[in-house]
């Protein structure tokens, strides 16, 4: 599969592409040129220089560092995010495939209820709640979008289901449970995977969109969001500002859309380039 | 029919239920802090003796149950009390905003098409051309530009730049078109992909070569059988993006201070206005699954293949 990865040309890029920003984000403190959260009002926005290569933002502090340090922040969250639903999704939506009956009826219901709610109306009450934060938000993304994991997990959980080798399992014995989790699961990941590389993009942008709002990570956090909300009373004076940190949004996900569309063409080899995003 | 919107009714009300919950949790953030933060809000110190005041007027000291039902039953009516900050009807407030949201939502999903529709028809013709490239770069675009930052840099373009309209576009509706552009954009990209793969699997189907033998040219045939077709499955893709548009873009309504109710709840919600963010919950999602059901339905009126199975069945 791996080699299959590496052979189309779209796979190889994202591969590249989210490796790099991994890089970044392990390599944070050595590739930052300065503190991010260092306030230095006497530069405040100056030009691109020797020592700030990005030039500096309304407080002096430099615009490089952040955006660097940001890439750890956003990645960080992105990814907690996908895998609280991972967590959440991929158990339920094998249990209500392999259980079937009233347990599947009920999983379903739930989510039903949870796909049709939106993001923004859960954020709206949980900040009102608890106030606004980069986890809260998290939460929010975490507590709805599991359920687009637990449908597909739990169709694939169906079609697996009909196979030989569970059969011969339960013939030869196996517990439930032991099914689910050595004959089930391994057979369901490679649709969620996919998914989940497509979905760490999806939320990059929201997680931004909201923290921009004031509604998620809070100043003087160095978050992508932030950085262009910080920026707004500066368009008409530095229009280049807002440049960077969209930039950055904008590549990390298209670094993980482009991944994940080259898995799904790895692990599905006739289906060219098509998406298995529902 | 009347079944079917029956059925669809029946599974909408627990997430309705679930809407009334969340909205109606907002009460409970800590009793007390309501009613500090209502005295704090018409300027009055919250002394613990005017918070006990106001929790009985508020009948915040009854029991959690009681206060969900009293809650439900006025919210049925669209009753959410007065806002915070106005002390105007929450009702009115919103009603005041949602025209500018509603002629948004109308303006952007009109740009989508007007993007997809040809962008989408040009592609098909010409398949693996640069126009396809380009669709299908384009549409790439759609999903990983953020629209919050299109919005800024539209802004600092024909804003800033160019000073082709004013950085503030309150509601006037010349002002449209930036706010409709960005957010019609993201859309338009979705609906191009799909409607290009549609027609290219549409090109694919024998009706089309019965066209092409009558003598119809590869772009009539596409136009007057292939598209009518593929226009089919979008429509209920353009009708359930519409009902979420009706909530209104947060990021863009804001940016463009355009005031419809997507900016006027991240301003409630900044200044903790609960009455308003709740009476926003519940209209949103009512509106939301109000245009589901009518897109439905509509779906069922348009495609004669729908209508005739009802028939057989009847």
């Amino acid at each position: 599969m791996l080699k299959e990865l590496v052979r189309q040309k779209k796979a190889r890029l994202g591969l590249a592409a989210v490796g790099v920003l991994l890089l970044i984000c392990l390599l944070a403190p050595l590739l930052a040129p300065n503190d991010p959260y260092k306030v230095n009002i006497l530069r405040k926005l100056a030009a691109p220089c020797a020592e700030f290569p990005l030039g500096t933002d309304q407080l002096g502090r430099c615009v490089l560092s952040r955006l660097i340090w940001g890439a750890r922040l956003t990645l960080s969250s992105a990814v907690t995010a996908t895998a609280l639903m991972l967590l959440i999704g991929v158990p339920l939506g094998i249990a209500a495939g392999f259980c079937g009956g009233w347990v599947d009826s009920l999983i379903m219901r739930v989510t039903d209820v949870a796909s049709s709610l939106s993001p923004s109306l859960l954020a709206l009450a949980v900040v009102g709640l608890w106030g606004p934060s980069l986890a809260n938000i998290v939460a929010v993304f975490a507590a709805l979008w599991w359920a687009m994991f637990a449908r597909v997990v739990r169709g694939a959980a169906l079609e697996v289901m009909q196979r030989d080798y569970v059969t011969a399992a339960v013939a030869a014995g196996c517990g439930r449970l032991s099914i689910a989790v050595r004959h089930v699961l391994p057979n369901v990941l490679s649709p969620v995977v996919v998914l989940a590389a497509l979905r760490i993009g999806t939320v990059i942008t929201h997680l931004a969109s909201f923290s921009f709002l004031g509604l998620g990570a809070q100043p003087p956090a160095a978050d992508w969001g932030v950085m262009l909300s910080d920026c707004r009373p500066y368009l008409s004076t530095r229009p280049l500002m807002i440049l960077w940190p969209g930039a950055a949004i904008m590549s990390s996900v298209l670094a993980f859309h482009l991944f994940g569309e080259g898995l799904n063409a790895a692990l599905h080899p006739r289906r060219e380039g098509g998406t298995s995003d529902d | 029919m009347g079944k079917f919107v029956l059925r669809r009714l029946a599974q909408m009300l627990p997430v309705l239920l679930a809407v009334s919950l969340l909205a109606f949790a907002l009460n409970c953030m800590g009793s007390g802090d309501t009613a500090s933060l209502i005295l704090r809000e018409r300027g009055i110190e919250p002394t613990a003796e005017a918070v006990l005041q106001v929790r009985r007027e508020l009948g915040l000291d009854r029991p959690l149950a009681v206060q969900y039902f009293s809650w439900l039953a006025r919210a049925a009516r669209f009753d959410f009390g007065r806002s915070f900050a106005s002390e105007l009807p929450v009702i009115e407030v919103i009603g005041e905003h949602f025209p500018a949201t509603f002629v948004l939502a109308l303006a952007a999903t009109v740009f989508s098409l007007l993007l997809a529709v040809p962008l989408a028809v040009l592609a098909a013709r010409f398949q693996d051309g640069w126009p396809d490239r380009a669709a299908r770069a384009l549409s790439v675009a759609g999903v990983t530009m953020p629209s919050f930052w299109l919005a800024l840099m539209l802004l600092s373009l024909f804003a800033v730049q160019l000073g082709w309209v004013p950085v503030i576009s309150g509601t006037r509706l010349k002002n449209i078109a930036l706010p409709a552009v960005t957010i019609g954009f993201s859309y338009g990209c979705t609906y191009l992909g799909v409607l290009r793969q549609n027609l290219i699997e549409a090109c694919a189907h024998p009706y089309m070569t019965a066209a092409r033998a009558r003598g119809l040219s590869r772009t009539g045939a596409l136009l007057r059988h292939g598209l009518r077709n593929s226009l089919l499955p979008c429509v209920t893709l353009v009708g359930y993006n519409f009902g979420k548009l009706l909530s209104g873009h947060f990021a863009v309504e804001t940016i463009f201070s355009w005031n419809g109710i997507g900016k006027f709840a991240v301003d409630s919600i900044q200044s903790k206005d609960l009455p308003v963010i709740q009476g926003y919950i519940v209209c949103v999602a009512a509106a939301y699954i109000v245009v589901n059901l009518l897109v439905d339905m509509l779906y069922f009126a348009i495609d004669p293949k729908l209508r005739l199975g009802a028939q057989k069945k009847v």
